[in-house]
């Protein structure tokens, strides 16, 4: 049929994969999948933020590192130069005429009275020319000729000039001190140059120029061409085994040239110049910071050149912009992860929505094939209708010619038929109305169970009493007592009840026919709460060990030449009780009457 | 006595000799016409096909319907009669075998005046045929006949 193949298709449609529809499980397998999205999602997020900020971090880096070292370059340079401009113009004093004429007279002239040649004016002009603390001139054998600004009384550090002029007497050569701390807590450095006489063969004495590191040296330093913040120069020299930072003076701690550390300190940037590294390197400062140190010695000067920013100023960036991918990061997995949930959800409601759809599908399909299963149960009823239509017919006329015909015989030719003759027509008519009540008996059978029910307010009682009427009416011989308990009102079928109880009574007085003094009894007893009817009468009783057998169809406990039957009154009986949701049962004893019990239900018991 | 006339439709030839037999012993009807179908009874009522010469307007005076019919069933011969003016009064007594329900309940809808089961004894059976005959064609006065 066509519903039935609808339904087997749908069924296949509804399993791709062979997947029953009820072995899925929405949280484990709707769940998985999204979770394993997203978490490859966020690995290659993170991968992805990871690799930019390493990017970004060398990048920054890799600018600091160019920075720092130009910065390095530069500053470098600038002290390179101006250490080579302050030792050639003091070569140029050394061997101006201004300077070597009027020493020349001087010497020549015993050392006596002043120095000819106003040298002292000389020196004064390129004291201040040349921003230059002091200049001071000393003969051959270390006396102080002249100096600028001029003195009284030997001012201190005398003896530390006088050693250089004599190192640079020695070494006949321009010699530079290195910068030291004066005795008045600045930073001094000194240049001595020999003088020699203008032939350019006798020397003559020495000439010294005492520069402050604070007006000429860490203006150049103090210059910082570049936007790197923060960051710090520092010039370094060897004493010993000591690093001593030459300047310019720290933000913090003590000022330049009082802070020695160890040459062989590993982390600290100026030692390591000053052990010869050069390049970029990452080292400790004297505070204990990390930094990034472009390191590297200045040219012709005894001096190295470090310049550091602080680790934390330059990874800052590196810092910020690694938070801002992190969150970057972070809010793309979130964000992916609400939207792999709403999706999850929209498909999970997808999906229930599909099985709500199926589940209704089911439910139409169901109906449908109750339907059919209805309409082909009213088919079939219908049949049945028409074969007890065609039973109750078609076989009742044949009984009714035999028994026609045979009476017919006894009445037109009884004169010729002999006693045995008449007696087998009897017999012919007999067999003929007993079949005639069977067909009867079936047809009501049938009709008992197939009868719609109709459920209304039936008085037992009043049906008990019409009906035993009925049967005294029938046989106006015999003496019944017959009782029946008023007012005995069911709920059920009224046609039902009144064949139940026409066979009951049917029953009872078939089986008291024989009983002096017959009583046929309709009442009710209480049985476990259950209102329990009984049908009693005091006639011929049964077996009570084949009470089991009563109530199947043409099971008989009497045979026929004592009461007449075919067995099929008492399973109407439980047919009906059943249609009533009741129960039926009987008591009784051979020869001492039976009872028949039955009970009746509602309405709502049975549908 | 005028002529009283029965028209029995029914095929089974038994039950046709039981019921002639019946009427016969009871000698209430002087002519008894049969018929054999539902068809050839509508013929015989309103003159047509083998029955074109008959006139019409001697109805029978009563009608013996079986319900189990060849080609036109009982009730639909029934039913013919009741819709034409001419029969619309015409005793019929359904007389059947069937006591289904359903047969009852349609016939008396459908205008049947009486409704006999054929018992399967016979002597009830002519019993019941005696009284019919009795009642319809001596105690009961038939109806006018024509507008």
């Amino acid at each position: 049929m066509n519903g039935v193949t609808d339904v087997k298709a749908r069924e296949r449609a509804a399993t791709p994969g062979g997947q029953p529809p009820g072995r899925r499980s929405f949280a484990g397998r709707g769940l998985l999948v999204p979770a394993l999205v997203l978490l490859a999602l966020a690995v290659i997020l993170a991968l992805i933020g990871w690799a930019v900020a390493e990017r970004h971090a060398a990048d920054v880096r890799g600018e600091s590192e160019a920075a720092l070292l130009a910065i390095q370059k530069v500053q470098s340079d600038e002290i390179a130069r101006w250490y080579a401009d302050e030792k050639s113009d003091t070569l140029l004093l050394a061997g101006a005429a201004s300077v070597v004429a009027p020493l020349e007279e001087y010497l020549a002239g015993g050392a006596r009275g002043p120095v000819p040649g106003d040298l002292d004016a000389v020196l004064e002009l390129y004291r201040s020319g040349h921003d230059v603390a002091a200049v001071a001139v000393y003969d051959e054998r270390l006396r102080l000729i002249v100096e600028s600004p001029g003195r009284r009384t030997p001012e201190p550090g005398a003896e530390r000039r006088r050693v250089l002029a004599a190192r640079a007497l020695g070494e006949d050569a321009i010699v530079f001190s290195g910068a030291y701390l004066a005795e008045d807590g600045s930073v001094g450095m000194d240049f001595a140059a020999p003088v020699r006489d203008r032939a350019g063969r006798d020397v003559l004495g020495v000439l010294l120029v005492h520069l402050d590191a604070e007006d000429v040296l860490y203006p150049v330093l103090a210059e910082w061409p570049s936007s790197l913040q923060a960051g710090q120069t520092e010039l370094a020299a060897v004493q010993g085994d000591q690093v001593v930072s030459v300047g310019p003076a720290l933000e913090e701690g003590p000022g330049p040239l009082t802070m020695s550390r160890p040459l062989s300190d590993p982390d600290l940037p100026v030692a390591m110049a000053a052990r010869g590294a050069t390049g970029v390197a990452e080292g400790v400062d004297d505070q204990g910071r990390p930094v990034l140190a472009a390191l590297g010695r200045v040219p012709e000067t005894p001096w190295y050149l470090v310049v550091s920013q602080e680790l934390a100023v330059i990874e800052e960036p590196i810092r910020e912009r690694a938070l801002f991918t992190l969150g970057g990061v972070v809010g793309t997995i979130v964000l992916a992860g609400v939207v792999l949930l709403l999706y999850w959800r929209s498909r999970e409601i997808g999906e229930r929505k599909a099985t709500e759809r199926r589940l209704e599908e089911l439910a139409a399909d169901l109906e449908r094939r109750v339907r059919e299963r209805t309409d082909e149960l009213r088919a079939a009823n219908a049949e049945l209708e028409a074969f007890s239509y065609s039973v109750s017919h078609d076989l009742r006329a044949p009984l009714r010619a035999l028994d026609g015909f045979s009476l017919a015989l006894v009445e037109d030719y009884g004169n010729i038929l002999d006693g045995q003759a008449a007696d087998y027509l009897g017999r012919i008519r007999g067999a003929s109305q007993r079949m005639g009540l069977l067909i009867d008996d079936l047809l009501m059978l049938s009709r008992v169970t197939r009868r719609d029910m109709t459920w209304e307010e039936s008085d037992l009682s009043a049906l008990a009493r019409g009906i035993g009427l009925e049967l005294a009416a029938e046989e106006p011989g015999r003496e019944v007592a017959f009782t029946v308990t008023p007012d005995l009102t069911v709920e059920g079928d009224r046609h039902l009840l009144d064949v139940l109880l026409r066979n009951l009574l049917g029953n009872a007085w078939k089986f008291t026919s024989r009983t002096q003094g017959a009583r046929v009894e309709v009442g009710v007893e209480d049985h476990a709460g259950t209102r329990a009817f009984f049908v009693r009468d005091n006639g011929a009783g049964f077996d009570p060990r084949h009470a089991d057998k009563l109530f199947t169809p043409f099971q008989r406990l009497h045979g026929d030449d004592e009461f007449p039957g075919i067995g099929i009154g008492l399973a109407t009986v439980q047919r009906i009780v059943r249609r009533h949701g009741g129960r039926v049962w009987a008591e009784g004893e051979t020869g001492k009457g039976a009872t028949v019990w039955f009970t009746l239900g509602s309405r709502r018991d049975v549908e | 006595m005028e002529q009283r006339v029965i028209l029995l439709v029914e095929d089974n030839d038994d039950d046709v000799e039981l019921t002639l037999r019946a009427l016969r012993r009871n000698r209430v009807a002087n002519t008894v016409d049969v018929v054999r179908d539902g068809q050839e009874a509508l013929d015989y009522l309103f003159g047509a096909g083998a029955y074109a010469e008959r006139d019409v307007r001697r109805l029978p005076d009563l009608v013996l319907l079986d319900l189990k019919l060849p080609k036109l069933g009982g009730l639909e011969v029934l039913e013919r009669l009741r819709a034409d003016p001419r029969t619309r009064r015409l005793p019929v007594v359904v007389l059947t075998s069937s006591n289904v329900e359903n047969d009852l309940a349609r016939s008396y809808d459908l205008g049947a005046n009486s409704y006999i089961r054929k018992p399967v004894d016979f002597a009830q059976f002519t019993e019941a045929v005696h009284q019919l005959g009795l009642y319809w064609l001596v105690l009961n006065e038939a109806p006018p006949f024509g507008d």
